[in-house]
């Protein structure tokens, strides 16, 4: 370095004081800096709280906001603010995206980790999946998918269940066949075991069919609903949980594997029983992690779930529009009137702030959980 | 279990697995490429003659000698469907009772001044009594143009009987003017008489007028709806016309072949007609033009259109790299986007500017100085903390303490937007800053030391080149994740409509931007079909960017880490 | 020292940044949705001969913009209702003044899908749809199927208007859904067979097909003249009576002038005075 030339390397008892003060206060300065993110938060935390508190202070309010699906909040007459219906929305379109995302994403880790010889290849497509921006995945939804579940909905689904229905059976035939034949019936079947797969793998199949003819048959009455969040939210997740979760598997010893396979395993018997649970703790961070980017995205269920205020009747069912809290609160926040203090203004507070905590808690327990993860890898 | 089942077990876990990843690959594709595919739509297209007019007439681009060929020839072709047009609506088919009501009206009212004596007397009244006064002598006296206009009306079917009606309810009102002054001429009368022998001495025959018009409402929909279809096809015909037109939008035609032809489909060739329901109400109805019109006139205009679609709009590929470069205009029908672009590289860059700095004096804190005591891993589990808290609460955030508590603007401004993105970004930087300087070798530290340097020195003068590399790759990877957040942005900075902002404005003013606008477009503009293209346009110019700079981040780590390999 | 130089430009760039930043002539209008496209097309054609003052528009729904004029943040307030009397309290409580100036009418279009057989509706039969009451189409005429109902959010002015006009203030039913825009209701009744929805006049256009109301066909006529039941002034907002001859001034007045009528007539609602 250039600037070593000027100055001698020695240095008087002066200068040394010098030093020390400058050192002291550059290290106050640096400390203060890192104090941001952590004023930020208790400055959120606090000011959210604030706000939130007139409506958790009207017990009846509080009641009806964790209770009744009646949401009614600009209403003069009689304002209702039973939010259950929204809370049910966010937890409904959570564990959609759940349902599809954590298979998904394991097996993608698990592949590109231990089996693909293609990862630098796929691995960047990976993480080009995270940068697209949510409102991106929001339009997506909205003008490309959308359309084709209301138009071919029940066909497309009838295509999924069929596939995903049909390798099922063959693996759960093959399986369940094979454990029944060597269990239940030692004697002669043991040695027929092929045809009593055979026949678990038909009927799985025959189920399916039916499965997914009635499914062809559904008719989706819009195409904003839960699934499609559910779908493009599970998307969104992806890479956080892959590339999570393979980090976890990489930290997965050498030995562990070789041992396993020395002993005659095949590579998935090492996978499920030895690599897997050893990577837990990691793969549940991982997904922890991805749910939080569920939980906490607006864009996107703003644009694609229909936001209706209601709880889907059946209640399982993926079809109907919802509501969740983010997209209520990024609705509605602009326009209840702040300086009134209003109700309205109050019960997105404590919506926000009801997201906050939950936002906090998980978001503490996968640093909790990865981080016990950290540890065993070093 | 047996080894061949086990093998077949095995064997479908690693498809399993194989078809899983390549769901999670593919799924990149699957969204980018129809956004691709359509978002090239946006400035590389089959465009119509409507689309030079319309660049060369706003934004001063030149016309080419094959442009001013198409313009002419679509001139042509246009003519001919001008002068069909004209000879429809000017078509005679009940001229005689027409002419005879123009008489009826001019003579009742001569009769009406040859009554003077008799409303000057009504005029004298109490103003509530003599309005009710004229109105029952008026009821009289136009009886019958009422009945001709009742037998006009058998007989009318042309676009000229609904023309008639206008121009007799504008004469009607012109002639009463002139009435009022005739019989009010040297006598003493208040104005407020005058008016009132003005206004209701028409009242009846205008109610006839008005009732007449609603009955042929349907007839005269249809043929409206269409031509309204078909102006809004090629634009309006003259130049005054185009002058009259306040809206650009109203100036010219389609200007993309894909639109004109939907046009075509759903404005020409489909109508919206006004009729009279069974029940006896007026309702509105969509019908095929061509059941509608069958033969007549209007039908042979429909045909015309259809068979001479090319020759009027003369579509011809085009490349408008405008695009990224021009001004929206009109609500962006028309133009670029460049206010948006311009927005996000704003917001971004000054995000950058405020996160980047704080974010390694963080990181240089918690690598450094920080070890692993308990305030400092109380300081990592807050960084932590920040990021996982939903975007839309950093709005509110934003909103609440930004502008409205410390006010750093007087209401949305760029500042304000990228102060809060600064703060989205900030746990991202400090944790790959951060992880940056922990891969710095220990060795390095304790050269610098041993040479007698000061850990500040140290820091600056080794440990920070050695981790630039990697820690411009995770800031502009945090870049790309600002450029693409909206919930920040919707309360703080963004605007739906608004020109570019100069370097100057980013401290008062607020700016649209490419992700608000994205969202504002596709469901609040109120012709959101007609921009599909610049919907697609903008959502692949934000992945454009984004995807910019992630594989600049990744090549500039290339590009550095060369470099320090080669000192 | 790359790092050095690099610190160097930043500081260079920030101060020639805040060097930069000096007051301007500028309207900033924050609110409806439905008075967004008139906001808009008064900005870009006010542009046209005063390039100078910068116009910066939000819509962010009615009740945003009463906020934002109360803040400050904004000179004008579009808003698709009249300001709610707790709204003008706290503007007053915090000095600021809001003028009203009406600048268009409009009448709230019921659309549906243009292959649905209905073509007409009463006011009551309309508000049992909203309300829940009738759930099938058959019930009012049309086909056997069930009734896709869509409301705009809870927070639109075009919501308040509905529910004030056609509702009574009684509740939208649990089975509405809610969309965010007068487009986004409109592509919304496009796409979806089975769907009714209400938009702003301007916002019906051939790609569905309105309703008439108590035999009544919404247009400029039926709006204007008041027979139409659903319509509603549109409003802009001011705190005080702007300054005479301001651009403020110029702007929430452009609606009287002849330009301005044409355009609000181009855009599909109804202006305020004719000649």
């Amino acid at each position: 370095m250039e600037s070593g030339k000027k100055h001698s390397l020695i240095m008087g008892g002066g200068q040394n004081f010098m030093r020390e003060i400058s050192q002291r206060i550059g290290r106050g300065l640096l400390l203060s800096i890192t104090a941001i993110p952590t004023l930020a938060i208790i400055f959120m935390i606090f000011f959210i709280a604030k706000e939130a508190a007139p409506f958790f202070g009207n017990l009846s309010h509080t009641l009806e906001f964790f209770t009744s699906s009646n949401w009614a909040p600009s209403s003069q007459n009689s304002p209702h603010f039973g939010a259950l219906a929204i809370f049910y929305g966010t937890a409904m379109v959570t564990l959609g995206s759940c349902v599809i995302a954590i298979p998904l994403g394991i097996f993608a880790a698990v592949c590109l980790n231990e089996i693909s010889k293609k990862a630098a290849f796929f691995k960047p497509m990976v993480e080009l999946l995270a940068a697209i921006p949510s409102v991106v995945y929001g339009f997506f939804a909205i003008v490309i998918f959308a359309p084709i579940l209301q138009e071919e909905g029940g066909i497309l689904i009838a295509a999924a269940v069929f596939l995903l229905g049909t390798t099922a059976s063959i693996v759960i035939g093959i399986c369940a066949g094979e454990i029944f034949a060597e269990k239940a019936f030692k004697g002669y079947f043991a040695k027929r075991s092929l045809l009593i797969k055979a026949i678990m793998i038909l009927s799985g199949i025959f189920a399916t069919f039916e499965l997914s003819l009635s499914a062809a048959n559904l008719k989706i009455e819009s195409g904003t609903n839960a699934f499609n969040a559910s779908v493009i939210l599970a998307i969104m997740a992806l890479p956080t949980i892959v590339s999570l979760s393979q980090d976890a598997l990489q930290a997965v010893g050498r030995d562990m594997r070789e041992g396993s396979l020395a002993l005659g395993a095949t590579r998935a018997e090492t996978i499920i029983k030895v690599v897997l649970p050893c990577a837990k703790s990691g793969i549940a961070a991982a997904i922890i992690l991805g749910l939080m980017r569920v939980i906490g995205e607006t864009m996107v269920v703003w644009m694609a779930s229909g936001n209706a205020l209601k709880i889907p009747e059946p209640f399982f069912n993926f079809f109907e529009p919802v509501r969740t809290m983010t997209a209520t609160i990024a609705g509605e926040m602009g326009e209840a009137d702040q300086s009134t203090g209003s109700d309205r203004y109050h019960v997105l507070f404590a919506m926000s702030f009801c997201l906050l905590i939950g936002a906090l808690i998980m978001n503490a327990a996968g640093q909790f959980i990865g981080g016990s993860f950290r540890t065993i890898k070093k | 279990m047996k080894d061949s089942t086990r093998k077949i077990l095995d064997s479908a876990f690693t498809a399993f697995s194989r078809v899983s990843l390549f769901i999670v690959g593919t799924a990149v594709i699957g969204f980018i490429l129809p956004i691709a595919l359509k978002g090239i739509g946006a400035f590389m297209f089959t465009a119509t003659v409507e689309h030079e007019k319309f660049l060369s007439e706003n934004l001063d681009y030149s016309l080419s000698k094959s442009d001013k060929e198409r313009i002419r020839k679509s001139d042509a072709a246009r003519q001919k469907l001008w002068e069909m047009i004209d000879s429809y609506e000017s078509s005679k088919d009940s001229s005689q009772p027409l002419e005879k009501i123009s008489d009826l009206r001019i003579s009742t009212f001569n009769k009406a001044i040859k009554d003077k004596d008799k409303l000057k007397s009504i005029l004298s009244q109490t103003p509530s009594k003599r309005a009710k006064l004229i109105k029952e002598y008026a009821e009289g006296a136009w009886r019958a143009y009422a009945d001709a206009l009742d037998d006009a009306e058998r007989g009318a079917s042309g676009f000229l009987f609904q023309k008639f009606i206008s121009e007799q309810e504008r004469k009607l009102e012109s002639d009463a003017e002139i009435f009022a002054e005739e019989i009010c001429k040297g006598a003493k009368i208040s104005r407020m008489a005058r008016n009132s022998l003005r206004r209701n001495f028409i009242t009846y025959p205008i109610s006839l007028l008005n009732a007449c018009r609603e009955r042929f409402a349907e007839k005269n929909s249809a043929y409206l709806s269409m031509k309204g279809g078909i102006i809004e096809l090629i634009g309006p015909r003259s130049l005054k016309e185009k002058e009259d037109m306040k809206l650009t939008r109203q100036k010219y035609g389609q200007t993309r072949l894909d639109i004109a032809q939907r046009v075509l489909s759903e404005d020409i060739a489909k109508i919206s007609i006004r009729k009279i329901s069974q029940g006896g109400i007026p309702i509105m109805d969509r019908v095929s033009s061509k059941e509608y019109f069958g033969n007549s006139v209007p039908g042979q205009i429909l045909e015309y259109v259809e068979k001479h679609f090319d020759e009027l709009l003369q579509p011809h590929f085009t490349i408008y790299p405008g695009f990224f470069t021009d001004n929206p205009i009109d609500a962006n029908i028309f133009g670029g986007i460049y206010p948006m672009i311009l927005g996000t590289f704003y917001l971004t860059v000054c995000a950058m500017i405020v996160a980047a700095p704080l974010g390694i004096a963080a990181a240089i804190y918690f690598s450094e100085y920080a070890g692993n005591g308990r305030i400092a891993n109380f300081l990592r589990m807050c960084v932590g903390t920040l990021a996982g808290v939903p975007s839309i609460v950093f709005g509110l955030f934003g909103l609440a303490f930004l502008i409205n508590t410390i006010k750093v603007s007087d209401g949305k401004s760029v500042f304000a937007g990228s102060l809060t993105l600064a703060l989205l970004i900030l746990p991202t930087i400090i944790r790959t800053c951060e992880e940056s300087l922990k891969a710095v070798p220990n060795s390095y530290r304790e050269g610098a030391l041993g040479l007698g340097a000061g850990k500040w020195r140290a820091i600056c003068g080794v440990i920070l080149p050695a981790a630039l590399p990697s820690m411009l790759t995770g800031i502009i990877i945090s870049m790309g994740r600002a450029a693409g957040e909206t919930a920040p942005i919707i309360f703080t900075a963004a605007t739906s409509a608004g020109l570019a902002i100069g370097l100057s404005d980013i401290f008062t003013q607020p700016t649209p931007a490419l992700p608000w606008n994205i969202y504002n477009i596709c469901s609040e503009h109120e012709m959101a079909e007609r921009v599909g293209h610049v919907q697609y346009g903008m959502a692949l110019t934000l992945i454009c960017i984004v995807l910019f700079l992630n594989l600049s981040a990744i090549f500039i780590r290339a590009k550095l880490q060369n470099a320090n390999k080669n000192k | 020292m790359k790092s050095k130089i690099n610190t160097a430009i930043i500081f260079i760039a920030a101060i020639s940044l805040s060097m930069g930043a000096v007051a301007q002539d500028k309207i900033a209008m924050d609110g409806s949705t439905t008075v967004g496209p008139i906001a808009k097309a008064f900005a870009e054609y006010y542009a046209e001969f005063k390039p100078e003052v910068k116009i910066a528009i939000s819509e962010s729904g009615s009740g945003n913009g009463v906020k934002s004029l109360m803040n400050g943040a904004c000179d004008i307030a579009n808003m698709s209702r009249f300001m709610k009397s707790a709204e003008f309290k706290s503007c007053v409580a915090k000095d600021v003044l809001p003028v009203a100036h009406t600048i268009a009418f409009d009448g709230l279009a019921v659309i549906v899908n243009p292959e649905n057989k209905v073509g007409a509706l009463t006011l009551k039969q309309l508000a049992d749809i909203y309300s829940g009451k009738i759930s099938n189409w058959k019930e009012v005429g049309g086909e056997d199927a069930k009734i896709v109902v869509i409301s705009r959010d809870t927070n639109s002015g075009t919501y308040e208007t509905f529910n004030e006009l056609v509702m009574h203030k009684n509740p939208v039913g649990k089975n509405a859904e809610y969309v965010g825009s007068n487009g986004q209701a409109r592509s919304r009744v496009n796409s979806t067979k089975n769907a009714i929805a209400y938009v702003g006049l301007g916002f019906a256009d051939n790609t569905v097909k309105t309703l008439s109301i108590d035999g009544i066909i919404p247009d400029a006529k039926s709006v204007g003249s008041g027979k139409y039941p659903i319509a509603r002034p549109l409003f802009m907002f001011t705190n005080g009576y702007p300054k005479m001859g301001g651009n403020v001034y110029e702007f929430v007045t452009l609606c009287l002038s002849k330009e301005g009528r044409a355009i609000i007539k181009e855009l599909g609602f109804i202006p305020v005075c004719e000649e």
